[in-house]
């Protein structure tokens, strides 16, 4: 008979290289780096710009810009544009984040040639048609005003706007009435600062070739390329801390969101602290999903996570609780803050917390897309570029007091709190 | 092409391995063949209850979570209409402890009361945040109620109403336990770094003493022939105005299935498709529009979701939808072309689909539970064979208005 009141035995696991990009230079000198994975016949491309948020001149250019630009060129429309990508199986994706401007399209690779041509014609002759641009203010606004009636997505831009005050990049979120009034003229003077002739990167990830390269080369190669713009003034704080409360009557659960600024991923708190928030609220058997939702049964969900854009980082604690018990929820997130400031977590926690958080990182790495993930992190932000291949011994190496230590650094006070329903 | 080998255990828990080793990880995969659609209509929701409960730790493992997390895994499941799947990722050195809190669990779950009720306030608010709290939330679930009359599809898998979820028993939950966590009635795959020969020796090792459970029969009632309308008007604070449009489609199991399933991309798949293109892009009644196919494993469902515009009404925007498909069936049937892009986005899709080790772990549990593994290398071909005649064929027995169930939400 077998033994099942013994665990099995298991391995801890140590640091190994990650796959470094193969490096690439166009004619042009924009640089492509190269993440290759021939078990399926796919390709992907991301055409990365430093133009998001950060850049804006005015609020919102940068998202309407990503929905605007691929909807025509001087010799396709919109239709056309979307039939051609849907006709051979590819996705594509315009966006917009904080700092970035991504172009991305994924294809099987008997279609590239083809799909590259038209990034490349979108890229460089759009065609800005203000039919579209009216379409696309209505179906945006409509999404928005859907979106905004979820208790979750108005906590959210409320917490964001609270953070890093109103007039912040960071703290900006696309509202109905700032689609509902955009001058498309800014869109458009988004793209001549920031896309238009601009540096970018590009990530080649799948079953490429030298062949592929090529091929990219002779599209982006030959765009004429000048230097970028820079931000027009670089913006202030401005952050309400405390409660803010918006009551919804008819809400059936009240959304949290509570969190605050951070270091920037540089620093050397990174580290202990992805640890320290991890046992607080960033896995499964967090002591916040105990709490809240294993013993209290107060939510279906409650976490803390953290997240670096380039010029700011915070973490944020979210969940949606029963109405009645938002107070009693809150209470005892400060319970458990004060847990980790006062006790030092104990040694066989902490060792779950390490694993899980090497494990995680592990078993992250399944496909070139991730690579490519990772790379972005090391390269925008400016780290060595063996980071990652000691990360499993930096978690390893966080002891409790340091754990204790950034909790009270980086949990205890000063943090921004939003409820609404 | 996936390849797999495949066992079957004396218990008759069915063993399927795929054995990738180009990264140092696993997936174990646990698909229990059952789901809503095994409820009693008095007692809806309580597969994915059960569901909940199977982490409320076992004999051997107190806490089911943290075990997994500290070997550096992690798990999640999903409960639908017809399975209940369970899965562990984790680095394949620790594989053992995913073999050893399966087993476990399988074999003696703790459902003790105090687990039972935390998780009854659990599922609770998932009701709420999920189908209550946010506008159309409950579509589906009056959806369902509306299109099916006699098949257990009739209510979602969260259940028809929080009173049910309310009233459950420890001896609803330790029956339903008895009835449908046998090794018979479950598939184990494994994907990843991990070669065959182990997974049958691990799974012989920690599933081999398990049991045997009842063989479940199931005899459900089918739907009849439909020969009128069904229509429910819902005024709610919602932002817009809404249409959810359900047609009867054929089970997963049918030739048919391919057929339909493309038949519904061309109707609603991207901003090209049919709908999109007129309602959206020209004729700008919808602001939004979609369509899917529920693929259940009993006859199912296409549906047919938009957004209306706030300067057109809804039976406007009804008429339109419902002329939209009239058309193919009349004057602009589909067009070779138009079914070639869908092919090649089903193909694209699966392509992208079986780049990581969870899809093709889920894929391979599936086409077993469907009947035969093999199943996941053969239904692209199937895909890629419809042809023209047989989509326009369909779109004409599909199509029906007396045979379609049609929901709108009014803004109030």
């Amino acid at each position: 008979m077998i033994d099942r009141s013994t665990a099995p035995d298991f391995k801890t696991f140590s640091d190994f290289d990650l796959q470094k990009p193969e490096k690439y230079q166009l004619n042009n000198n924009i640089k492509l780096y190269g993440f290759k994975n021939t078990s399926q016949p796919i390709l992907g491309v991301q055409l990365i710009f430093k133009a998001g948020k950060w850049y804006e001149k005015n609020s919102g250019a940068a998202s309407l810009l990503s929905a605007w630009l691929p909807t025509g060129t001087k010799k396709l429309n919109s239709n056309e544009i979307d039939e051609y990508f849907e006709y051979h199986g590819a996705f594509k994706s315009f966006s917009a984040d904080n700092d970035f401007f991504s172009i991305e399209f994924y294809c099987p690779k008997r279609h590239f040639t083809k799909i590259i041509s038209l990034i490349h014609e979108i890229l460089t002759e759009p065609s800005f048609s203000q039919i579209e641009f009216g379409l696309l203010q209505k179906i945006w606004v409509e999404k928005l005003k859907i979106n905004l009636e979820k208790t979750s997505n108005e906590a959210r831009v409320l917490f964001k706007k609270n953070l890093f005050g109103e007039d912040h990049p960071y703290g900006k979120s696309l509202m109905p009435s700032i689609v509902e009034n955009f001058n498309s003229i800014s869109a458009e003077e988004h793209y001549n600062s920031f896309i238009k002739n601009k540096p970018f990167d590009v990530l080649l990830i799948g079953d490429y070739d030298q062949e592929t390269v090529n091929e990219i080369n002779s599209e982006f190669g030959s765009i004429h390329i000048e230097a970028n713009g820079s931000r027009p003034f670089i913006p202030n704080l401005d952050k309400e801390t405390g409660l803010f409360y918006k009551e919804r009557e008819n809400a059936l659960q009240t959304s949290i969101r509570s969190g605050n600024t951070l270091f920037n991923i540089e620093s050397e708190d990174k580290i202990p602290f992805e640890v320290t928030n991890t046992i607080f609220g960033g896995y499964f058997g967090s002591r916040l999903m105990k709490n809240i939702r294993e013993d209290k049964g107060y939510t279906y969900g409650i976490n803390s996570t953290i997240s670096f854009s380039q010029n700011a980082g915070f973490f944020c604690i979210s969940t949606d609780v029963i109405k009645e018990k938002r107070e009693n929820t809150l209470s005892e997130i400060n319970k458990e803050i004060d847990l980790l400031c006062e006790e030092l977590v104990s040694s066989k926690e902490l060792e779950r917390v390490k694993n899980y958080l090497a494990g995680s990182y592990i078993r992250s790495i399944q496909s070139p897309f991730a690579l490519a993930q990772y790379f972005k992190t090391i390269h925008y932000f400016d780290l060595p570029e063996n980071y990652f291949d000691t990360y499993i011994s930096k978690i390893q190496s966080v002891t409790p007091s340091q754990v204790q230590e950034m909790a009270n650094k980086h949990l205890k006070e000063g943090r921004v709190t939003v409820m609404v329903g | 092409m996936l390849e797999f080998n495949e066992t079957k255990l004396e218990n008759g828990l069915q063993i399927i391995s795929h054995e990738d080793n180009s990264s140092p990880n696993v997936i174990f995969n646990i698909l229990y063949k059952v789901g809503s659609r095994d409820e009693n209509e008095n007692k809806t929701g309580l597969a994915h209850f059960f569901e909940h409960l199977m982490f409320g730790g076992s004999k051997n493992v107190p806490n089911y979570d943290t075990t997994v997390e500290r070997v550096g895994g992690s798990n999640n499941a999903f409960t639908s209409t017809d399975i209940t799947n369970y899965y562990v990722s984790l680095p394949s050195d620790n594989i053992d402890t995913a073999f050893w809190v399966e087993s476990d669990r399988m074999l003696s779950p703790n459902l003790s009361e105090e687990t039972v009720e935390v998780q009854r306030k659990v599922v609770i608010e998932e009701f709420k945040q999920q189908y209550l709290n946010k506008p159309y939330g409950d579509a589906m679930l009056k959806l369902r109620a509306l299109a099916y009359e006699k098949h257990p599809y009739r209510w979602a898998t969260i259940g028809k109403e929080i009173s049910h979820i309310e009233s459950f028993t420890n001896e609803d939950v330790s029956s339903f336990f008895s009835k449908f966590y046998s090794p018979n009635n479950a598939v184990l795959v494994t994907s990843g770094n991990l070669s065959f020969d182990k997974v049958a020796n691990l799974a012989e090792k920690w599933f081999g003493t398990i049991p045997k459970g009842e063989v479940v029969n199931r005899n459900f009632s089918l739907e009849e022939k439909q020969s009128k309308q069904k229509r429910d008007l819902v005024k709610a604070n919602v932002p817009s105005d809404a249409i959810y449009i359900a047609f009867r489609m054929s089970d997963r199991r049918s030739d048919f299935y391919f057929v339909d399933d493309l038949l519904s991309d061309i109707v609603g798949r991207g901003k090209s498709s049919r709908l999109y293109a007129t309602l959206v892009k020209e004729k700008r009644i919808l602001s939004s529009v979609d369509s899917y196919v529920t693929g259940s494993i009993d006859p199912g469902l296409i549906i047919i979701t938009g957004k209306v515009n706030p300067e057109f009404s809804l039976e406007i925007a009804e008429k339109e939808i419902f002329d939209v498909l009239r058309s193919i069936q009349q004057s602009s049937p589909i067009q070779v072309s138009e079914l070639e892009k869908v092919k090649n986005q089903a193909e694209s899709s699966l392509l992208f689909s079986r780049v990581g080790l969870m899809n093709r772990a889920v894929d391979l549990a599936y086409a077993s539970f469907l009947g035969n593994a093999g199943l996941v290398n053969e239904e692209a071909d199937k895909t890629q064979k419809v042809s023209v005649k047989e989509v326009n064929q369909r779109a004409k027995e599909i199509f029906k208005i007396e045979e379609s169930a049609v929901l709108l939400y009014q803004k109030s």
